[in-house]
């Protein structure tokens, strides 16, 4: 028994020591996306904030061999692929919207992605869906954000959600 | 969903995630010198962790504090390592310091260096409207760690019971000092080669 014991120590402390992910700090796979509405012109705009070294590393892992290493317009347009991808906005009836680039900024580690699509309803007429890196991360959780009719609502995405109402 | 209950959950998850090893290894070390009966000292020491960790999240979330993340990372290790070799220095707790009840103080300290390893990511995310998502991040951390303490209770029972059925009847050795040795060694090495991976230096 005590030797059972032991082994079962022993065994416990290689697995712990060995184990991979405590060699660094516990990182936080989160996104956060702020949805806005333009009535006046009939848009709808999504502002993603990314971790600029993950989004990076997804980016160049979907268009594995195939992307420059230097940023510029193909670059530009793989991550606008990557994100169209893994991100959208679905109408009433469930069809997907088309969605264009609004433009990207970085702030320190951080990227500001902004995708847009043209919505006469607006926000409360659509659904969202964000897989943004969860095909990079099993723990990969992202919050979508929006004010509807005065009234703030959130939507939590984990791996393999499907599209979410906005105004649900 | 509400603002608040979407970043509890953010924060439940963040801290029930195997990746998150080395603050549960902390609540291990923590918890390992305890007993079903001695409840209330856990919830003084687990509040006194949460309140530590609660100071320094929001004071670099909120810009007050900058924290530099390479040694952050370096003294979440060193903070397990300590906790470990106290447990294993104190044989008997009514006879050490202020009668042995440094330790919620402790955590607490302890509990500074936790909050600002969470802090680092969050500051980068949480860039307008902080209180609502702090508010429910932190929460749901705390209903983590009950989560994961609850789990820890259960490990230890069973590691008990089998360190009882070990034993030599009249044994000189206690059941629960062998607990606190065994939980103990193995954090202090682990702590150990994680701060030796972690180091800045």
């Amino acid at each position: 028994m005590r030797r059972r014991l032991v082994a079962a120590l022993a065994a416990g402390l290689v697995m712990l020591v060995s184990f991979p992910a405590a060699a660094r700090a516990h990182p936080l796979h989160s996104t956060i996306t702020e949805l806005t509405e333009d009535r006046a012109h009939g848009v709808v705009r999504a502002t993603i904030r990314v971790f600029a070294d993950d989004f990076g590393t997804a980016v160049t892992h979907m268009h594995k061999g195939t992307l420059p290493a230097t940023p510029g317009a193909a670059w530009d347009a793989a991550a606008l692929a990557y994100v169209s991808a893994t991100f959208g906005f679905a109408d009433r009836a469930g069809r997907p919207m088309a969605m264009r680039s609004c433009g990207t900024k970085r702030t320190t580690d951080l990227l500001w992605i902004c995708v847009e699509t043209t919505s006469a309803e607006g926000l409360a007429a659509l659904a969202v869906r964000n897989g943004i890196l969860s095909d990079l991360f099993d723990d990969q959780v992202n919050v979508v954000q929006a004010s509807v009719g005065g009234a703030r609502k959130s939507l939590l995405f984990t791996k393999g959600d499907r599209a979410k109402a906005i105004a649900g | 969903m509400s603002e608040f209950l979407t970043f509890a959950q953010l924060g439940f998850r963040h801290i029930v995630d195997i990746e998150a090893m080395d603050h549960i290894l902390f609540l291990v070390a923590l918890a390992a010198i305890y007993r079903f009966r001695d409840l209330k000292k856990v919830l003084w020491v687990i509040t006194a962790f949460t309140i530590g960790h609660s100071i320094t999240l929001a004071l670099a979330v909120t810009g007050l504090l900058t924290l530099p993340s390479n040694i952050i990372e370096f003294l979440i290790p060193i903070t397990i390592v300590a906790t470990g070799i106290e447990n294993l220095i104190v044989r008997d707790r009514d006879q050490a310091m202020w009668g042995g009840r440094y330790r919620p103080v402790f955590a607490g300290v302890f509990g500074l260096v936790h909050g600002a390893g969470f802090a680092n990511y969050l500051k980068a995310l949480f860039v307008d409207r902080l209180a609502v998502p702090l508010f429910g991040f932190n929460i749901g951390i705390e209903a983590g760690q009950l989560v994961v303490l609850a789990a820890i209770a259960i490990a230890f029972a069973g590691v008990d019971y089998a360190i009882q059925r070990a034993r030599a009847p009249g044994a000189a050795w206690q059941p629960l000092r062998a607990r606190v040795v065994a939980v103990s060694s193995l954090v202090v090495i682990v702590g150990s080669a994680w701060a030796v991976q972690r180091s800045p230096w």
